[in-house]
């Protein structure tokens, strides 16, 4: 069996703001490999954007990043230092994030922007890069890429933006694209396009892709393996129809029952009802206890562990009952 | 038979770009809404439904076309005749995290329309606006706080429950779940449902979320660039649609159904490519079904007129009967 | 409790909270923000209890003392003394009062002239708007020391004619600023939700145009308070401010000029007390500004 390209054991990245710590992701163990589309879903505050970012080391200060294991392709990320960690963004890693509109340079004309990337990770001359920019423009599907080399980010719709964006991404050809919430701010319509369009580029190019989403249904879409992440926590990872059909963690579960489905309009909804934890004041125990209809009183004590199960983990003081049960 | 709740017929509304030329967010536009019932209306970016909506609120005022409410045209009202109408109307906007003054009390915000239109005097206020907190199930401990204190939930409901404060029959929503959490989600949208219910609402839903607009909504509008390309009751709409962006809405909607997954239409280009094509109907420069059926020339010459085409349903299409055989089958399964 | 939930940035509701006790919490780690609290604390604590904070109060409040006149800095008289023998530490301490009381007033005609007329014309825009800036940009023109010659020379030298003079010249900056904020607040959704509500013009104004826009008031006004007490101690230098036997620090570093070379603590003392004061406000101002912006931990969260 292949490594896998990306390893990443018990991650944590905390904030110490005004003297108070603030554990934003508690400990988050994945790994992705080769040719796959991962899906990281969470709600807001699961801590799912700073996992994406800390596999860049991006996490903005005063966050910090430590893990067991943090490697690419067998390089150790925590031990890089800056240039190292340069030298890897773009060339081998690359990120897209959700609003295309302010991740690209407004002052600069598309051209200008690939041509910068392309400086920076190829030893081409000038013609060179333009002939590889337009090509990067044809592959992320822009008709017209002359017209689109000449022209501003204002002057494009969203979804040509967006694939202005994966073009910046794929320039240096990298392995692994991490997609932050890529379709969240598109039309549906423009979303779709986006997803194939991702969908193509991993079997063409053999990308490795981390889909950071809080959609559903677009991870159920694109994704080969799925990891649904808690109040900063992993709690259940698996295959995508086997998490999303039968979720074994109580979250998961909740979390899906309460999904909108056809052909029960206008009945009642099953609720998972309070609220997720701020970060910074998640209680002892499992962060889902307060929440969970599953709880007992270790729940409230006891840390559970991500256990696997085959290729299905859970982290649930009760996960055998359920996946045996199941 | 008695006149519908609200009905807008031939509405327009005409802007100018920076050159000059006509744009029309909204271009004839006709619908009814039934008392009790709930109207949705989905489109994506540019198709006018936001224009649509402050049309009816007045905050738009309609280049021609009128807009029924109650049996009163409204949509010329100015000054205080537009305060009254106001006062029957309610608007739950998309993000409550903007939506609600950062700076004053839940029950405040609460209490507002009721103050600005004097209909009670303080000292019964307090208990109206306990009433409507506990209709929109806030505990009484919220009303102290702030809208920053509150979950996406919460500010939501109180949203809502200002919403319903002089107890309106119609209540327009735009987007009220696509700002929320997932977990809050059902929260808010059971919360809609029972309302409608106990208060006897009829709701304008604005969306473009096609689950929500299914679960929700009895009748369904589609629009596209300012028109209405097909519209009839939701059962029937979701089922078998009648117009080729119809069923490229429903098909795109990502849906936890693996079996869903195969059968997508992907729509070529965007909503500027459309604009680019004023000849014949808006839609053909993206349309699917004008590809696949050989590019019929009446596509090009003529902008297909909004009719009937079954009891329940109208659409706006030269070759709408083709569009369920055509497309992929059986998008969101009953 | 109420900090945490001010924390609730995972619920995305990142709005910025009005109450001062919150300010001042986030002040406490604003080291630059906390000098310059502390520094116009001083002053203002010298302002309300100079009779008993100076060491020679009667001298501070300008009874000569002839005998000790022009005393170097020493262990009777701290700072040294002036040509009337007066303790000067004595008298800065009392000059705090008119010093800030002028700022204040000054500060205050700019934003209960130039607020709410700026509001005004950023909410209702159009020709409203036009006609209020046109009479903003007229007001622009005036220089505050032209303007305070003019009006000493109509209606006699004193504090008065100074905050006038000043107040006039500073009120349009407050209505641009307003201006600008209530055109931004204008399209924000909760003020369209009032508007749809049925809420009338006017009370829209009062309830959430002018309370949204303080926290950039407040920030502007705080930086003013040090601009103002240069201009208005340049002022006193001419003459044209307080007028003795009160003293502030403008006229105590006018009156010290002539007696600079020979006995320099006469002047650069109360010249020292304007730079420290201003830049004490200056700080808090900045410090304020700081704590009234959004956290950029809380965006990413």
């Amino acid at each position: 069996m292949t490594t896998p390209l990306l390893e990443i054991q018990d991650l944590r990245v905390a904030f110490h703001h005004r003297g108070r710590a603030i554990d934003a992701v508690r400990g988050v163990t994945l790994q992705l490999n080769r040719g796959e589309i991962l899906g990281i879903v969470g709600e807001t505050g699961s801590g799912k954007t700073l996992t994406g970012l800390a596999m860049l080391q991006l996490v903005p200060s005063p966050g910090v990043v430590t893990a067991s294991k943090l490697t690419f392709d067998g390089i150790d990320l925590l031990d890089l230092n800056r240039a190292g960690m340069a030298a890897l963004r773009g060339k081998r890693i690359s990120m897209i994030f959700q609003d295309p509109a302010t991740s690209l340079n407004p002052v600069y004309t598309i051209g200008t922007q690939i041509d910068a990337v392309l400086s920076v990770h190829t030893d081409l001359d000038r013609n060179a890069r333009r002939e590889e920019a337009l090509a990067r423009l044809v592959e992320v599907g822009l008709p017209d890429p002359q017209r689109v080399f000449d022209t501003y980010p204002h002057q494009l719709s969203g979804g040509m933006q967006q694939r202005v964006m994966i073009a910046l991404a794929l320039a240096g050809d990298p392995e692994v694209l991490v997609a932050d919430e890529p379709t969240t701010a598109l039309d549906v319509t423009i979303q779709a396009q986006i997803l194939t369009l991702l969908d193509r580029l991993r079997r063409q190019r053999g990308l490795a892709i981390i889909l950071i989403s809080h959609n559903l249904g677009v991870v159920s879409q694109t994704c080969d393996r799925v990891a649904l992440m808690y109040a900063g926590s992993l709690v259940e990872e698996g295959k995508t129809d086997e998490v999303l059909q039968t979720p074994a963690h109580p979250y998961a579960r909740a979390l899906i029952a309460s999904m909108v489905r056809s052909g029960h309009r206008k009945e009642p909804l099953k609720v998972l009802s309070g609220s997720g934890p701020a970060p910074g004041t998640i209680p002892t125990g499992c962060a889902f206890a307060p929440r969970c209809v599953m709880r007992v009183d270790r729940c409230l004590t006891d840390t559970p562990e991500l256990i696997q199960f085959g290729e299905r983990s859970v982290a649930c003081l009760r996960a055998h009952e359920e996946l045996v049960h199941d | 038979m008695t006149e519908e709740l609200l009905s807008v017929s031939g509405l327009i509304k005409e802007y100018r770009n920076s050159s000059g030329a006509p744009i029309r967010a909204l271009d004839g536009v006709d619908l009814t809404l039934s008392r009790g019932s709930t109207l949705a209306v989905v489109g994506e970016s540019g198709c006018g439904k936001t224009t649509l909506a402050r049309s009816i609120l007045g905050a738009v005022t309609p280049t021609s076309g009128s807009v029924r409410f109650q049996g009163e045209e409204i949509s010329s009202l100015r000054g205080s005749a537009l305060r009254q109408v106001r006062a029957r109307l309610g608007f739950v906007q998309q993000n409550p995290a903007t939506s609600l003054d950062p700076r004053m009390r839940v029950a405040d915000i609460i209490a507002e329309p009721i103050r600005a239109h004097g209909l009670v005097r303080e000292g019964q206020l307090t208990q109206q606006v306990a009433e409507l907190a506990e209709l929109v199930s806030l505990r009484p401990a919220v009303l102290q706080q702030r809208p920053m204190e509150l979950s996406g939930g919460q500010a939501q409901r109180v949203a809502i429950a200002r919403a319903i404060a002089l107890r309106p029959e119609l209540i327009i929503l735009d987007e009220p779940t696509s700002a929320l959490d997932l977990s809050v989600q059902a929260q808010v949208l059971n919360l809609l449902l029972e309302l409608q219910h106990q208060l006897s609402l009829s709701y304008l839903l604005i969306s473009h979320d096609l689950d929500v607009v299914e679960h929700l909504s009895d009748t369904i509008a589609v629009m596209y660039l300012g028109r209405i390309v097909e519209k009839g009751a939701t059962e029937e709409l979701s089922r078998s649609a009648n117009h080729p962006y119809t069923s490229a809405l429903f098909s795109a909607t990502p849906s936890l159904d693996p079996a869903a997954r195969r059968k997508r239409i992907v729509l070529t280009g965007d909503v500027q490519s459309s604009l680019l094509d004023m000849q014949g109907c808006s839609f053909r420069s993206r349309c699917w079904l004008w590809e696949k059926l050989g590019e019929p020339a009446v596509c090009a010459e003529s902008q297909p007129l909004l009719i009937q085409k079954s009891s329940e349903v109208l659409a706006a299409c030269h070759f709408s009967e083709q569009v369920a055989l055509a497309a992929p089958s059986g998008f969101n399964e009953t | 409790m109420t900090t945490s939930q001010m924390r609730r940035i995972s619920k995305g509701l990142n709005l910025r909270p009005p109450r001062m006790p919150w300010v001042l919490r986030a002040l406490r780690y604003d080291v630059s923000g906390m000098i310059g609290l502390f520094i116009v604390a001083a002053a203002v604590m010298c302002a309300l209890f100079a009779p008993w904070l100076a060491p020679h109060p009667d001298q501070g409040r300008g009874v000569p003392n002839i005998l000790a006149k022009l005393q170097p800095p020493g262990a009777h008289y701290l700072l040294g003394t002036d040509e009337m023998g007066r303790d000067i530490l004595s008298r800065i301490i009392f000059a705090a009062r008119p010093s800030l009381l002028m700022a204040l007033a000054v500060v205050a005609i700019g934003v209960i002239v130039g607020v709410p007329i700026g509001a005004v014309a950023g909410y209702f825009g159009g020709w409203l708007d036009e006609a209020l800036m046109r009479v903003t940009d007229i007001f622009l023109a005036f220089t505050p020391l032209l303007l305070a010659i003019f009006l000493a020379s109509a209606l006699g030298p004193g504090t008065g004619s100074a905050v006038v003079a000043l107040g006039v010249s500073w009120w349009p900056w407050y209505a641009r600023l307003a201006r600008a904020q209530a055109a931004s607040l204008r399209s924000r959704p909760f003020v369209e939700a009032a508007q749809v509500i049925g809420v009338r013009s006017p009370t829209i104004l009062r309830r959430h145009i002018i309370p949204n826009l303080t926290s950039p008031v407040i920030v502007q006004a705080t930086l003013d308070l040090s601009s103002v007490i240069l201009v208005a101690s340049g002022l006193s230098f001419l003459g044209l401010g307080v007028q003795p036997p009160t003293a502030d620090w403008g006229v105590m570093v006018s009156d010290g000029r002539t007696y600079f070379l020979g006995f320099p603590w006469y002047a650069a003392f109360p010249g020292l007390a304007i730079i420290i004061v201003s830049i004490g406000f200056v700080l808090l101002g900045d410090g304020l500004r700081r704590a009234f912006d959004v956290k950029p931990t809380e965006i990413v969260l």
